[in-house]
This record gives structure tokens, C-alpha cells and sequence, in this order.
């Protein structure tokens, strides 16, 4: 026939039947009255749910109706009372969140002038922005609260004036993605869903917030059973507002489906009256017979009908069991008059008689484009657009997509045919306006291609072609998005206006306009959907590596702030599991040779689930809710333990494995380490688990618990990547301790984890974080050198930021304010941007730091060192402000205790300089003692808090730095004082020089800070001593003018000798402390300094006798006895660097 | 008739002329329709002249042959169906004449009418229709409506199409009645009963079937229009005392000569579409997929060239597998077999 393919499933342009419903939903719109009414339209798949709600555009006058309606007798009351949304499929899962959600729902409205929403504009610029710049949660929940408020603000401006009609469509995706145990079991609450469209909704509803305002829901009642029952009973608040009612559509009856066939070849007739199609459905529709067969074989599903009718109208033949008549037919499905009812077996094996020959003619007219598309899409089960189909049609076998070049008329072909099949029965566009079927249809199509063993294994191998060709396609596409986000970046800081340091705190990012913001987040929104396109595909070609790798990978990377692509990731993934006509082409690898693709489907279901728990955890954690974080994991951990564990392949066996309860454990007590809840005991814990998970690496497994190795098996990466992540939080554990070496050697193994499992992003935050850990052994070089590794491996500007911050914190360490500002300044401007509240406190406390250190280098390149010190006041005291303030960010005490020490540190150095200007300056003694108060309070602050939350370095940092304000204060008894007490605390630890004894090995030693700390403490010791000693030296300069005699005098004096005794001993200890906390502690080059300022004052008494007391004291504790580590071996740097790869040979060996 | 289709040469499909005399014959059928479905070459016209024979002479048939290629217009059906309508004078005084002015419908009628109500005793109307493919799509759609329908309407009436497979009837009352009857290529006996039946039709044999049998391996001389071919060309080389008796350009032009009519109606020249088949001839069956892999085809096409194969009724399919017709996948391999012998 010379008929367009598949032309007969045409749509109809007049609704066929469905009068009753049609009025009962009139009604609800035009009925007088201001209460909300939600009409629920129930039906399965093809049943005409979606051309029902198209028929309210048509009845109702809306622009965009697909089939205006022309007869006025059809068309509906007023229009000037009404305003009807355009149909909302919820199909896009995008309105899985209720902010998204809301954002479609305005735009659904923009086509009245009336529905202006000017305030919810604005407010969805904000939270654009905010969006596109990756901001941190809190902001971006903020952002999303004011938005929904402005909505609802303009909405019921609207609502006052109009009644608001909704279409939606598709609303089974409504339901709870994911384990439905989990809320079932009430371990997950209605709250913590509130990002979700179906609770908000359900909210609104019950809390009567949706004034003059009728909702139509269309969708399968099977699959959104949980959401309509709920919405039915009203059991989602305590409002009973609404006024509810459901409209179940029925499958046509006799006389629909003749109608329909009339209808259809009116339609034909209408618009191409000369055709075959037209005069051959004339003839259909007025064989009543034949209406009545297709009646019972279609059971009146408008879908099957349209099928059913093409294969009469196109078919090579027309199958046997169409050319019966009605009576016959009857006979044949073994009717049942009683009941009305066919016999369920022999009318499917008709039906997939009939529809065989229509798949058949999909392959029968190979060389039409029409049929190759049909194929592709009924494959491909996702939308596609003429350029994905250009490239899978017409790209020579092997061919690269950078070098694929595209054909515009052939573009156009394939556009204007995709046009044309719109008007298919059973084809359906996605709300980004690409074709897809209906579901019905991929039935139908998985059915028939796994007809038969060779046919399911054809088909597979077809699929799996088509996928890696669109892998191939969003692969690239990725590149080129990844590479132009970059660009944007690049552009941004290249465009920074770098001037005085002490304008750090005013530098920002240019202005980005409004166009070009627009631009920027739609690249970023389509690199997600790329994102989202690749782990669909990658799905179906090997879904347990899948889960394993990009689907874990990709949510670890958007957790920060998108929880509406985490809600896409957990619905693609369960598109996958619950699509079983498609798991017949998809093989999956066996995992032991005895297991069926059955089982390995449902073992992959039983992996999402426990992957699910702890992906729950980690929301709660990156959304800050660390206490909710803690709460649920222990209740999951309770609910698993009523589980029966008794064998393999049950949810309680993957759920018991320890695999699952490490990956949970992870994150549990990541949440108790990151607000120092029971922190002991977490880093055991996860100790524990380290060594638990580490066995399954190994061929044994764990036999006393009957569990298997992973090697080879496909979680193996997950697995590394769950030790390597414990390993990195073990770290975080260890660096609050104090205990730098042990967090060193933890992130060193993950870093080994990471790099085998090829997990870029938590490799960046382990190097990052390893990086500072270096630093803090005093490895500055080496921490340098890690930590910008590290900024090589982020992707995201946070990633980047927090970089930038940790190479500010070495630098600051290292005392190179200069290097360090810079890079501090950077990571405060986009933190600004990102509204990142935690990163930004991080970040000003460490500008804070470079500036107040830039102000007392040689060259402070500012005018005045005051501009300096005051700008790093304002930087630390932001920074603390959000560390104090700043909901969910205050949970971190360590960090306000780090921000309180640089505070103490600033204002006693301030003090210091002020008393200097005092001299030369009167009128300064109420600044310095000001600012002496300010250091002393802050420190004390500290110390208290660190003292109470138990980080005993920060405890002794902030003790020390109270020492030298003490000192600096002038009040050298009171610093004495502190230097014992603290001394005296610390006595009988073996870290400690004694004299007569052999000093520690500082390799043995895991509270490194604590040589660095009492190297700075022995160094203010030995600076009382001096100058007490100095002041004795003055009096008995003061008793004689001889220098001989003073110079005996000084010889024979006690307390200048006891003075002098001690000086040179303290120096002694502050440098031999020095020495074993790194020989390139910076610590050493200033007690040099300090020395050398002394000294270069004596004469040749005071320095002969200084010359001996050091001697003596060298010898009394033995410093040259003390090893520095040393940095200059190998293996000592490859072992910090990159972890512990030596054989176990030469382990041997070395034993 | 082709002499190549020659009555007397006529071997095998006892079963089908069989099953086409009783449904010929039966008062009452459950189909009116038969199309019998086959690739070119596999004996479709042989057997309806054969079964024309063996119908000849019984007067309660009037076989009516209709002669697609010379019924382009309506004036040409008038013409014909005037011829018919003197033929049927001879199988029944009670037919009456066209008169000026008569439709064709209105012919048609009549001459039904008195075939089968008239005529003493009466006259059942057979309608053959033999090579409905090689007509234009657009013609198939005039004739069916404008003549083949009209005789249809009629219920005395029984119609016999032979196409390729790949051709479906667009008329709505056609389709609803139509039987598709699939005839198959000849087993090996009785493609060696043909060649020997055919030796024996001369006086003198020149070519012992016998002789010819082993020599294009793995072919089993199982379609009867190929067997034709390649035993009258091995018959003139025996004469001319030339060897060998079949090369492989004869087992080529006997396959593809046949279909050079018809390359007007593929998008695909007959020289890719050789190249293609002995691309692909080492499978049995296969799918796009492969064809475009061995081809190294983008997937349109080898889509594309699957149509233009399908449409010259070189390729069957069965869901989404393909194959080259049974027969011709044969000699194409024997033919790639000889080439690779001349080469070595």
C-alpha cells in the first residue's frame, strides 16, 4: 500500500465516548465554589487516560489543545473564570521534587496573561543561580523555600481571581521510589521526604492551601496504588478540605469501538480523502462484524485497537483469527455467556497471534524510515531526537562521534518524520518533546522479540549495539559539556581583579548577566541529564557494574545539593529492576556458575536496597541533618537485626552481610565523627570494619559467616570504594585526635583504594585531606605537592575551593603568608559564590591567618600593617560568626575552636604591635590591653571548648598560644605559670625529653603536634629566662661601670648564671622538640631567630657562659641523640605519600 | 508460455496441485481467495499452467487467466474482458454480449451472473493471476479494485494469485479472504526427477543428469527455475563439446538474469545487492546487525538493501532474522566455491 506505515494507528481528532466522565470532570472545574477538587482518573496503560486531559484542553479553549474542539455545542462554559494548566507529565522525573515541581507548574500556567507569578520569578532566579553555582545545601534549601513561598504567594493572588485547573498525567511516578520497607517500617518518615512532590502535594491538600483550584491526576491505579489510597482516605494530614472523586476508565464497549473505527475513518476521509487507508477503514467501519472482533480480541483497549487495525489495514496477510466473524470469534476465545467473559489463555494467544504481525511489519518494511525508527525507539526505551537517530542510522559501523558529521537534509528527513508519527496511536513525546512509545506498546514489542530463544538473543545483541551507539553519543556530549563548564570557570578567575591583600575580603567573580547565566545553567542542567542518559544505557548493558560504579560514582558526585538528581538516579535504576519484560535482553554475568538470570536479578535488587540504606544516611549527612543521620542508621541497624539471616538470596542475608553493614557503618560513624558525638568509639568501630571489609578482598572471605570473596565479583570496586572512604573518614577521626601520623597512614590507605577503584572524587578529598595531615607533620613540601594533585582531580568548584583552602592552610603553616593569601582569597570568593557556609568559615579563618602573618613579614605589601590585621579581623570574626551561628555548620566544634585559636592569635599579635607603637605612639595602653582581653578571652575559649569535646591538640595549641599572650602581655609569671601547668599535664608521657634518658624516637610518637607545641613552649621558657637574665645583667651593670668587674660579676653570679642556665636549656629543649617534630619544622628557624637576637647582644662573658649551659644541657638531654625523621628517604616518602605497597617479601626482609 | 515452463517437463507439487483441484472443485470453501507466496524461480507459473492442464476440459470451470501486464488502463481491461466474454461463449451458450456503453463493473456482473446462475448446468469462473509482483504498486491497487474486486464480489467466484511474499493486497474485501499458500523449493529427488525428465524429453541425451548432479556442491538442484537454467546451459557447452559444463558466471546469470526486469523497482543496483549476498552467504540466517558489521554498512543502509533484496524476493525474514531464499543461497555458494577453484 502506498499509505504512510503504520498510518492507520493515526490518532483520532474527536474524543470517542467517555461522555459521563467528560461531564463529571466539567463539573468539578465549573461548579460555583472556592474548595479544592482533586479528581483522580484511574487506567491502566492505553487506556486513553492522557487523551482524556488533551480533551479538557480542547473543551476548555486552551491554546495549546492538540485537537480544538470546532463544535460549539462540545466547547465548555466560560473561559474568563478558568485557567487550565498545559498537561503536566510526570513522567519527567525532574517533578519528582516539589520545587522543580512547582517551577513546571508556573510555566504550565505562563500561557494566561494573568498568571503573571512576578515574585516566585524572581525568587526562581535566586535559587537558579544558587543551583548553578553548586552551592551548599542549606543555601540551596533556603533559596528553594523562599521560591515555594513566592509561589504560593502569587498563587493565591491567582486563585483569588481564577479557578486553577491542573493536568497531570503519569501520576504513578508519584509513588515512593525505592525499598518500600523503608517507610512502611516507618524508619523513614514523611518529612524526610518533603522534597518530593508526592508529599508535598498530599501536604497542600490536607492543609487546604490550594484554594478555587481543580485537580485531575491521571494515572495506573496499580502502580500508584500507595499515592491514590492515601490521597483517597485522606490519611496524609489532618485536613479533610478536599473534595475527592475518581473516575475509573473503562475499556470501549461495542458500540465505543465502532465508534472509534467511524471516527477514525472520518479522520482519514477528512484529511486524505483519496487515500487507500481511507476508503479500505470506511469499509472497517461499517463491517459491524468485523468492529465486534475487534471488540473482543482488543477487549476495547484503544491502544490494541489501533495495533489490531493496522495490522488489518498493512499487514501482508491479514491473520486468520481477523477474517472470523464475530460468532466465530466468539467460539475461538472461548466466551463464556454467563459471565461475559473470554477465556484468559486462548484470547492472549490470539492476541499475540495478531500482534506478531504487526511486529512482523516492522521488520518487513526494513528500507522505511518510519519502521527503523519504530525499532530503534521500541529499543532505545527512551526519548530520542532526529540527531541520535541520524548518528545510529547513518554512521558507518566504527565510527568515532568527534569525527561524525551530520547531513542536514538527511537531519530534516528524520525531523519530519519523527513530526509525523506524533499523531501515532501509540506513540507518546516526553515532556523534552522526544517521541517514546506507549507502554503498552514495549509490551507488546519485549514480548514478541522473546518469542523464541534465537529471537531474545538477536534482539539482546541488537540492544546492546544501539546502547554502546548512545553511549558513544552522551559520552561525547559529556566531554564537551565537562570541557565547557571549565571554560566558564577559567574565564571567571582569569577575570578576577587581583589587587592589595588587604582588598582580599571585597574581591568577587564578575558579574554574570542574566543571558549568560541562563546559558551556563542550561549546560550544567544538560550535562546532568547526559549524566543521567549514560547511566541509563550503561544500565542496560551491565547493570551490576553499573550500580557498582557510575551509579555510585555519579550520586557520591551530586550529593552536596541535588537532591532531585538523586531522586532521577534512584528512579533510572528503578526503572531498570522493575522493567522485567527488559531484563530478558539484558544478560547479566553470572556471579557463580549455578545462578539463573532470575536470581541475579533479584540479587541486584537486594544490592540497590542496601545500597539505598546507606545512600539514606548519606543524604541525611550532606543535607547537615547529622543527628538524623545517626537516628536512622541505628533504627535501620535494629530493624536489621529482627531480619532472619538464615540464607543467601534473602534480604536479610544481603542486608546482615558485612559488606552492607560496613558500607553503613562508614557513614553512621562519619555522622558521629563530624559533631564528635562518642568519637572513641566510631573510630573503633570503623577500625573494626576496615579490617572486616579488607577480608572480603581476600580469597577466604569470611568462612564463620559463610561469606564469600568479592574478588572478580562486581561490587568489587563499591567494596574498595567503601574501604577506601572508611579509611578517609578513619583519617578525619585521627586528625581531631591529634594524631596526624595514624590519619596520615589511614588516608594513604584509601588513597591506595581509591586509585585502584578509579574513584576520582574521593580520591581529590583524600589527597586534600592527606595534604593537610602533612602539613601538620611538618612534611611542607611533600603536603604542597599532594594537595595540588589533589586540586587536579576536582571537577566541581566546591571540590576546587576546598583545594584552594587547603593549600592556604599549608602555606600558613609553613609561614608563607605571601603563597597562602592568595590561595585563601580564592577559596573565599567561591565559597561566597557557592554560599557554601562551612567552606567559607574554613576558608576566612585561613585568609585571617595569612593576612595577620602577612602583617609581620618583611614585605606586607600594604602601607600600613594595621590595614592588614584589621582585614584578617573581619575575616576571622565572619568565620566565626558561622561557626557559632550558622545552623547544621555549628554542629563542627572543632571548627569554631580552630577559628577561636587564630582569633587569640590575631589579637595577641595585635597586642603585641600596638605595645610596641606604644613606645614611640603614648596613648596606645587602652588598644593593647583591649586587644590582650580579646586574646586571652578567645583563647580561654578554646581551650574550654576543646577541653569539654576532647581535641587534645587544639587543647594544647590553644594553652601555648595563651602562654606567649601571656608573654607578650608582659606577664611573664602567669605565663610561667601556664608553661608548668601545662608541663606537669603532659608529665610521664613518652613523647617528653628527659634528662639523663635517651630521647624518643620520634617515629614511635603519634602526637606529633606535641614536639611542635612544646618546641614553641620551651621556646617562650627560654625567652623569660632570657630576659630575666637580661634584667639581672642590667642591675649589676647598674652596680658597677667597670666592664671588667661586670663582666666577673656576671661570672660569679647565681641568678644570672641560673638564668642564663635555663635559657640556654630551654633553647635546648625548643629546639630539640623542633627537631623531633620535623627536621623542616618551621618551629626550628624561629627559636634560631629568637636566639640569634639574644645573643648578638652579649658580650664575650655572656655568650662564653650561654656557650657552656648549652653544652651542659646537650649533653644533660642528650639531644644529639635525637634522630629527626628523615625526609630525604624514599621510602619513607612513598610509604606518606602514596600508602603501603611493599611486598610482602621484602616486608620480610626488613623485619 | 515459456517453453522453460513447459507442461510435459512438469514434475513434483502433487501434494498442492492436489489440495489447488479439490479447493478448485469444492462446492463450498472457507477462503475464495488463494495466494500463493514463493521467491522467483521456485515454480509458482509452472505449477498454475500445470494446473490450467489438468483442469483443461472440465466444463463446470471457466479458467479465466488475466494478463496483468497488458491491463494498464481501463480501456485495455474493456478490451480483455470483451475477449473473456467471447471465450465464454464456448463454455456457455447463455452469456450475453457487452452492449455499448457497459461499465467494466457492469460486464463483469453480467458475465458472473451467467456463469453462475445462467449457464446449464453452471459454470464456475476460476481467476488466475500469475506474476502479481511485477506489476507497479500503484497498478496493483487499480486492478484489485477495479477488477479483481469486482470479480470477487460475485461468490461463485475463486481467485488464484501467485507474487513474492513480500507483497500484501491493499483491498479490504481481498485481504479478509485471502489464504496465503507458501510453496517451498523441491526437495533434491525431485529436482533430480526434473533434470531427468528433462534429459529424457530429447531423443537423444547430451547430458546425463547424473553427470551434472556433483558438480556444484553444495547446490542440490532444489529450485526448479535455476535447475531449468543450469541444465540447458550445460546442455549447449556438452554440445559444443566446451568445458567445464557450468561455470560459475552461468550459475550467476541463471539467478540474476531473471531478476534484471524487476531492478527497477529496488533502490539498489543489482551489482551491490551480488556483492552483498556473497558477502553474507557463509550465514544461515541474520540480522541487520550483522549484515552491517560484515558489509560495514551504517544500519540504513543495510536496512535499505535488505528492502531492495526482500522486494526482488531474493531474501525471506522471519522476526528479525533474514536469509537468502533457499535455492539461491545454495548456488550462490557454489558459485563462490567454483571462483575460489579457478583462483587457486
Amino acid at each position: 500500500m502506498s499509505n504512510p506505515t503504520f498510518g492507520a494507528a493515526r490518532k483520532t481528532d474527536h474524543l470517542v465516548s467517555r461522555t459521563k466522565e467528560l461531564s463529571q470532570i466539567q463539573k468539578a472545574i465549573y461548579s460555583p465554589g472556592a474548595e479544592t477538587r482533586l479528581i483522580i482518573i484511574e487506567a491502566e496503560g492505553g487506556m486513553g487516560k492522557t487523551r482524556l486531559l488533551q480533551e479538557v484542553l480542547n473543551r476548555t479553549g486552551h491554546p495549546n489543545a492538540p485537537y480544538p474542539v470546532q463544535d460549539p455545542k462540545k466547547k465548555w462554559g466560560a473561559t474568563d473564570c478558568i485557567i487550565v494548566t498545559d498537561l503536566l507529565d510526570l513522567a519527567n522525573v525532574q517533578l519528582y521534587t516539589f520545587h522543580h515541581f512547582i517551577w513546571a507548574l508556573r510555566d504550565a500556567f505562563s500561557w494566561h496573561k494573568a498568571a503573571k507569578f512576578a515574585n516566585f520569578d524572581r525568587a526562581r532566579a535566586y535559587h537558579q543561580r544558587k543551583l548553578f553555582e553548586q552551592a551548599d545545601f542549606a543555601t540551596i534549601r533556603q533559596a528553594e523555600e523562599q521560591a515555594e513561598i513566592s509561589f504560593f504567594r502569587d498563587y493565591q493572588a491567582l486563585a483569588n481571581q481564577y479557578r486553577l485547573v491542573w493536568l497531570l498525567d503519569t501520576a504513578e511516578q508519584l509513588n515512593f521510589i525505592g525499598a518500600p520497607w523503608l517507610l512502611n517500617e516507618g524508619l523513614l518518615t514523611f518529612d524526610d521526604l518533603s522534597f518530593s512532590t508526592q508529599q508535598r502535594l498530599a501536604q497542600l491538600l490536607a492543609q487546604d492551601k490550594l484554594p478555587n483550584t481543580t485537580i485531575l491526576l491521571a494515572g495506573r491505579p496499580q502502580k500508584a496504588k500507595l499515592y491514590f489510597d492515601r490521597l483517597k482516605s485522606k490519611e496524609n494530614g489532618a485536613g479533610y478540605t478536599y473534595q475527592l472523586s475518581s473516575i475509573p476508565l473503562e475499556n470501549f464497549n461495542r458500540q465505543e469501538t465502532r465508534e472509534y473505527l467511524v471516527e477514525l475513518a472520518k479522520n482519514w476521509s477528512q484529511q486524505e480523502p483519496a487515500s487507500q487507508m481511507a476508503a479500505y477503514l470506511k469499509l472497517m467501519a461499517h463491517n459491524e462484524d468485523q468492529a465486534d472482533v475487534l471488540w473482543l480480541y482488543t477487549g476495547g483497549q484503544p491502544v490494541r485497537l489501533a495495533l489490531y487495525i493496522d495490522v488489518l489495514a498493512e499487514g501482508k496477510k491479514v491473520p486468520e483469527a481477523l477474517q472470523v466473524s464475530f460468532a466465530e470469534a466468539k467460539t475461538q476465545v472461548g466466551w463464556d455467556e454467563a459471565t461475559d467473559q473470554a477465556d484468559k489463555a486462548k484470547l492472549q494467544e490470539i492476541q499475540f497471534q495478531i500482534e506478531d504481525e504487526f511486529i512482523n511489519l516492522i521488520f518487513d518494511r526494513a528500507g522505511e524510515l518510519r519502521s527503523q525508527i519504530l525499532r530503534i525507539l521500541a529499543q532505545a526505551r527512551r526519548g530520542l531526537d532526529e540527531h541520535h537517530l541520524h548518528f545510529i542510522l547513518d554512521a558507518d559501523p566504527g565510527t568515532k562521534v568527534e569525527s561524525w558529521e551530520e547531513d542536514p537534509a538527511r537531519l530534516k528527513e528524520i525531523r519530519e518524520e519523527l513530526r509525523n508519527m506524533v499523531g501515532l496511536s501509540f506513540i507518546k513525546t516526553t515532556p523534552a518533546g522526544q517521541l517514546i512509545l506507549q507502554d503498552e506498546m514495549y509490551s507488546i514489542y519485549d514480548k514478541h522479540a522473546a518469542a523464541d530463544e534465537t529471537t531474545r538473543q538477536d534482539e539482546s545483541r541488537s540492544r546492546q549495539v544501539l546502547y554502546h551507539q548512545l553511549l558513544s553519543l552522551v559520552n561525547a556530549e559529556i566531554k564537551q559539556l565537562t570541557g565547557q563548564i571549565k571554560s566558564y570557570r577559567l574565564a571567571d578567575e582569569r577575570d578576577l581583579r587581583w589587587e592589595s591583600p588587604a582588598q582580599a575580603l571585597s574581591l568577587r567573580f564578575g558579574f554574570v548577566a542574566e543571558t549568560e547565566l541562563k546559558t551556563r545553567s542550561y549546560v550544567n542542567e544538560r550535562l546532568f541529564q547526559a549524566q543521567v542518559e549514560n547511566l541509563f544505557y550503561e544500565l542496560r548493558i551491565d547493570p551490576y557494574k553499573t550500580l557498582n560504579n557510575t551509579y555510585f560514582d555519579l550520586a557520591e558526585s551530586r550529593r552536596l545539593s541535588n537532591l532531585e538528581g538523586d531522586a532521577q538516579l534512584l528512579n533510572e535504576l528503578w526503572r531498570v529492576l522493575n522493567d522485567e519484560l527488559a531484563h530478558q535482553f539484558i544478560q547479566l554475568s553470572p556471579l557463580e556458575e549455578t545462578s539463573e538470570q532470575s536470581e541475579l536479578w533479584e540479587g541486584l535488587e537486594r544490592a540497590a536496597q542496601q545500597e539505598e540504606v546507606a545512600r539514606w544516611i548519606k543524604r541525611f549527612l550532606f543535607s547537615k541533618q547529622y543527628h538524623r543521620a545517626i537516628e536512622f542508621a541505628e533504627q535501620v541497624e535494629a530493624f536489621i537485626n529482627t531480619l532472619p539471616r538464615k540464607s543467601r538470596g534473602t534480604l536479610g542475608w544481603t542486608l546482615g552481610h558485612t559488606f552492607s553493614r560496613g558500607e553503613r557503618a562508614c557513614w553512621h560513624e562519619f555522622a558521629r565523627i563530624t559533631i564528635g558525638q562518642d568519637r572513641q568509639n566510631a573510630i573503633r568501630r570503623m577500625e573494626e570494619t576496615v579490617l572486616d571489609l579488607q577480608r572480603l578482598l581476600t580469597p577466604e572471605g569470611i568462612p564463620e559467616r559463610g561469606e564469600k570473596n568479592f574478588l572478580e565479583h562486581p561490587a568489587q570496586v563499591r567494596l574498595q570504594g567503601v574501604i577506601g572512604t572508611i579509611y578517609k573518614n578513619l583519617g578525619l577521626g585521627y586528625t581531631g585526635q591529634g594524631q596526624f601520623r595514624k590519619a596520615a597512614k589511614a588516608y594513604t590507605g584509601g588513597l591506595r583504594y581509591f586509585r585502584e577503584a578509579e574513584i576520582e572524587g574521593q580520591l581529590a578529598i583524600t589527597l586534600n585531606n592527606l595534604s593537610r595531615v602533612l602539613s601538620e607533620l611538618g612534611r611542607q613540601t611533600r603536603a604542597v605537592r599532594v594537595c595540588q594533585d589533589g586540586l587536579n582531580h576536582r571537577g566541581d568548584e566546591a571540590g576546587l575551593a576546598y583545594s584552594y583552602n587547603t593549600l592556604a592552610l599549608i602555606y600558613n603553616k609553613n609561614l608563607q603568608p605571601d603563597n597562602a593569601w592568595p590561595e585563601a582569597t580564592k577559596a573565599v570568593v567561591y565559597f561566597r559564590r557557592l554560599e557554601d557556609a562551612r567552606g567559607l568559615g574554613l576558608a576566612l579563618r585561613q585568609l585571617g591567618e595569612a593576612l595577620r602573618r602577612l602583617a609581620f613579614s618583611s614585605h606586607p605589601s600594604v602601607h600600613s600593617r594595621e590595614e592588614l590585621l584589621n582585614v584578617a579581623e573581619d575575616a576571622t570574626l565572619e568565620a566565626l560568626d558561622i561557626f557559632t551561628n550558622t545552623p547544621n555548620v555549628n554542629a563542627e566544634v572543632m571548627r569554631r575552636i580552630e577559628v577561636e585559636i587564630e582569633l587569640g592569635c590575631l589579637y595577641r599579635d595585635y597586642m603585641h604591635y600596638v605595645k610596641d607603637l606604644s613606645d614611640s605612639h603614648p596613648g596606645q595602653e587602652t588598644r593593647w590591653r583591649r586587644f590582650r582581653d580579646k586574646a586571652l578571652q578567645y583563647l580561654d575559649e578554646a581551650v574550654t571548648l576543646a577541653e569539654t569535646h576532647q581535641y587534645p591538640s587544639h587543647q594544647l595549641d590553644a594553652q601555648v598560644n595563651l602562654v606567649w599572650t601571656n608573654y607578650y602581655a608582659g606577664d611573664a609569671n602567669q605565663a610561667e605559670t601556664l608553661c608548668n601547668q601545662i608541663l606537669a599535664g603532659l608529665a610521664n608521657k613518652p613523647f617528653l625529653i628527659h634528662k639523663n634518658q635517651a630521647p624518643p624516637a620520634p617515629e614511635k610518637i603519634d602526637e606529633t603536634y606535641v614536639f611542635f607545641q612544646l618546641g614553641k613552649l620551651w621556646g617562650v621558657k627560654g625567652r623569660i629566662a632570657f630576659d630575666q637574665f637580661q634584667d639581672r645583667i642590667r642591675v649589676i651593670e647598674q652596680e658597677s661601670s667597670n666592664k671588667a668587674a661586670v663582666y666577673e660579676k656576671v661570672r660569679m653570679d647565681a641568678e644570672a648564671n641560673q638564668n642564663l642556665r635555663a635559657a640556654a636549656e630551654a633553647f635546648v629543649l625548643s629546639l630539640g622538640y623542633a627537631q623531633l617534630f620535623s627536621a623542616d619544622s618551621s618551629g626550628i628557624g624561629i627559636a634560631f631567630d629568637q636566639l640569634y637576637n639574644y645573643l648578638k647582644k652579649f658580650n664575650v662573658v655572656e655568650m662564653e657562659l650561654f656557650y657552656k649551659y648549652q653544652h651542659q644541657a646537650r649533653q644533660d638531654y642528650r639531644v644529639t641523640e635525637i634522630k629527626p625523621e628523615n625526609l630525604a628517604d624514599v621510602e619513607q616518602f612513598l610509604l606518606e605519600s602514596f600508602g603501603d605497597f611493599l611486598p610482602e617479601d621484602v616486608k620480610q626482609e626488613v623485619r | 508460455m515459456s517453453e522453460l515452463f513447459s507442461p510435459h517437463l512438469f514434475v513434483g507439487r502433487e501434494i498442492e496441485l492436489e489440495e489447488l483441484i479439490v479447493w478448485v472443485t469444492a462446492r463450498d470453501v472457507f477462503r475464495r481467495l488463494i495466494t500463493l507466496a514463493a521467491p522467483p524461480g521456485y515454480g509458482k507459473s509452472w505449477l498454475l499452467y500445470e494446473l490450467e492442464k489438468r483442469l483443461a476440459g472440465r466444463r463446470d470451470l471457466f479458467i479465466i487467466r488475466v494478463p496483468l501486464l497488458e491491463l494498464r488502463s481501463r480501456a485495455e481491461m474493456l478490451k480483455w474482458l470483451l475477449s473473456i466474454l467471447e471465450q465464454a461463449k464456448h463454455a456457455c451458450s447463455n452469456i450475453r454480449d457487452a452492449a455499448p456503453g457497459d461499465t467494466l463493473e457492469s460486464i463483469i456482473f453480467r458475465l458472473l451472473e451467467d456463469l453462475c446462475q445462467h449457464c446449464g448446468p453452471t459454470v464456475r469462473p476460476i481467476l488466475i493471476v500469475d506474476n502479481f509482483d511485477e506489476v507497479h504498486p500503484n497498478e496493483r491497487e487499480m486492478l484489485e479494485k477495479q477488477l479483481l474486486e469486482q470479480f470477487w464480489r460475485n461468490l461463485c467466484v475463486r481467485i488464484i494469485i501467485a507474487t513474492r511474499d513480500e507483497f500484501g493486497l491493499s483491498s479490504f474485501n481481498l485481504r479478509r479472504g485471502e489464504e496465503r499458500k507458501y510453496l517451498s523449493v523441491f526437495k533434491p529427488p525431485e529436482g533430480q526427477a526434473q533434470l531427468e525428465k528433462r534429459a529424457a524429453s530429447t531423443d537423444t541425451p547430451v547430458l546425463p543428469p547424473a553427470e551434472l548432479l556433483p558438480l556444484i556442491r553444495p547446490y542440490q538442484w532444489t529450485n526448479p527455475g535455476l535447475n531449468t537454467c543450469l541444465y540447458e546451459k550445460a546442455k549447449r557447452r556438452r554440445l559444443g563439446q566446451q568445458n567445464p559444463l557450468l561455470t560459475p558466471d552461468d550459475l550467476k546469470n541463471c539467478w540474476l538474469i531473471p531478476i534484471e526486469s524487476r531492478s527497477n523497482q529496488v533502490s539498489v543496483s543489482l551489482a551491490v545487492i551480488e556483492s552483498d549476498l556473497k558477502a553474507i552467504i557463509s550465514e544461515e540466517t541474520w540480522t541487520v546487525e550483522t549484515f552491517a558489521q560484515i558489509c560495514n554498512y551504517s544500519r540504513s543502509v543495510a536496512l535499505n538493501h535488505i528492502d531492495s533484496m526482500m522486494t526482488l524476493g531474493l531474501l525471506s525474514s522471519e522476526r528479525q532474522r533474514y536469509k537468502v531464499v533457499d535455492g539461491l543461497r545454495e548456488i550462490i555458494r557454489a558459485e563462490v566455491g567454483l571462483r575460489r577453484g579457478e583462483m587457486s
